[in-house]
């Protein structure tokens, strides 16, 4: 009974201490946190909008999400921007969608993934065109995620169709734009369920959303 | 003595080539030379730390009850290094982000906590935490190299011969069965070769 005792409170000791110091930690480290993550979804937006465009975040109503952005040029609506998520390999895979008022794909930007290092990861990797012995040379290849910039200009309403061929960056002009013409993406060898996701991001809720914040910026024009 | 551990902790015992520890995040995290030194440079930060902590508090934790209260006390220490990376290390952050959470399950940590930490002093424990880690780091290290080369051309993301086509399959997880199976035989040989011209 005195030994039971003892390990009980052994545990119950190192179980509290373990929890104060994460507690102090997290108490200390939470504001910073949101704040690294606002500027994260800032550039975000700045992505997925063409440039020079004034970005108005918006609080939706019952029937919009619940928070969206409108891009602006002058007086034209350039677009709308969301953040979306679907479930990839590891995680929930969160992006910011631009999309035109027709329904047509600005841009995607990834927000947060947990994906396989190497496999799943590479929605996010930057196709490089150095070579081992010219890697201090500047890099004139885009600065824009590959997997991402094959989104651009796809239409969000229709399915997005995905293609096991040789991936995007490794393909001809002529042959991404056939890719377009057909609403397709190429996928990420070996990752499969993470090309899923994203397809699934960027296109699965958006004409819902489309619809309601279009009738939702109708009823605030003529109330 | 030191240069006696290092060669312990890299060759006789390394923990992926000889002890077969920590398998599973090194074939996990093993696709590119970036992720594969960052996650054994990761690792061997909690280790050190892990291996400081429980050597300091061996006394106190019943030994019918140490398994969790090691497994907290490395938990704890992931999320308190995971914290302030994120608020203050956003960049290294993006690199080793996804690899903090796995280093709380990797043996190696457990194992050192168990098999050394527990029973031996304070300077010893984090000599060993140095060295394990640094055997951990150089073998991923040479496993995510030949694995980068092979299956996708390149090295720390540039690429490295022009027209050769790569083998995807090594990027896949049979490649990483393949690769390891490979090197350990490869470092038994060499191992076993060291031995029999010692004797």
């Amino acid at each position: 009974m005195k030994e039971l005792f003892r390990l009980t409170l052994a545990l119950f000791v190192v179980a509290t201490c373990a929890g104060i110091a994460i507690g102090f930690v997290h108490s200390r480290t939470a504001d910073k946190i949101s704040y690294r993550e606002r500027r994260a979804q800032r550039q975000a937006l700045e992505t997925v909008f063409p440039p020079q465009t004034t970005v108005t975040s918006v609080e939706g109503g019952a029937s919009a999400p619940h928070l969206y952005w409108v891009g602006t040029k002058g007086n034209d609506t350039v677009g709308y921007a969301f953040e979306t998520a679907a479930g990839g390999y590891a995680q929930e895979v969160r992006i910011v969608v631009g999309v035109t008022p027709e329904g047509t794909i600005l841009g995607i930007s990834i927000l947060k993934q947990a994906e396989t290092p190497g496999l799943g990861d590479r929605i996010e990797e930057i196709a490089s065109s150095r070579y081992l012995w010219n890697a201090l040379s500047p890099d004139t290849s885009s600065q824009e995620p590959w997997f991402c910039r094959q989104f651009e200009g796809l239409d969000a309403t229709e399915s997005i169709e995905i293609r096991k061929s040789a991936e995007y960056h490794a393909l001809s002009r002529a042959e991404q734009e056939s890719l377009k013409a057909e609403n397709a993406v190429t996928a990420i060898t070996g990752a499969t369920i993470t090309t899923r996701a994203v397809v699934r991001a960027a296109s699965q809720s958006i004409p819902s959303y489309l619809k309601a914040v279009q009738g939702q910026s109708a009823s605030e024009a003529h109330p | 003595m030191i240069k006696e551990e290092f060669r312990r902790g890299i060759i006789t015992e390394n923990p992926i080539l000889v002890l077969a520890l920590g398998l599973c995040p090194a074939l996990a995290v093993s696709t590119g030379v970036k992720n594969g030194l960052g996650m054994g440079l990761a690792a061997t930060f909690v280790l050190v730390s892990s291996n400081l902590i429980i050597s300091i508090a061996k006394k106190w934790i019943p030994a019918r009850v140490r398994i969790p209260c090691f497994i907290v006390v490395i938990a704890t220490f992931v999320t308190i290094v995971e914290l302030v990376m994120k608020a203050y290390l956003p960049e290294l952050n993006k690199q080793l982000g996804i690899f903090v959470p796995l280093i709380v399950v990797n043996c190696i940590i457990l194992g050192r906590a168990e098999a050394f930490a527990s029973k031996h002093s304070i300077g010893r424990s984090v000599l060993d935490g140095i060295v394990m880690g640094l055997g951990f780091t150089f073998a991923l290290t040479i496993l995510s190299a030949i694995r980068e080369l092979l299956g996708s051309n390149s090295l720390f993301g540039l690429k490295v011969f022009p027209g050769f086509e790569p083998m995807t399959i090594f990027i896949l997880p049979p490649g990483g069965f393949l690769t390891i199976a490979f090197v350990m035989a490869a470092a038994n040989y060499l191992g076993r070769k060291r031995k029999s011209s010692k004797s």
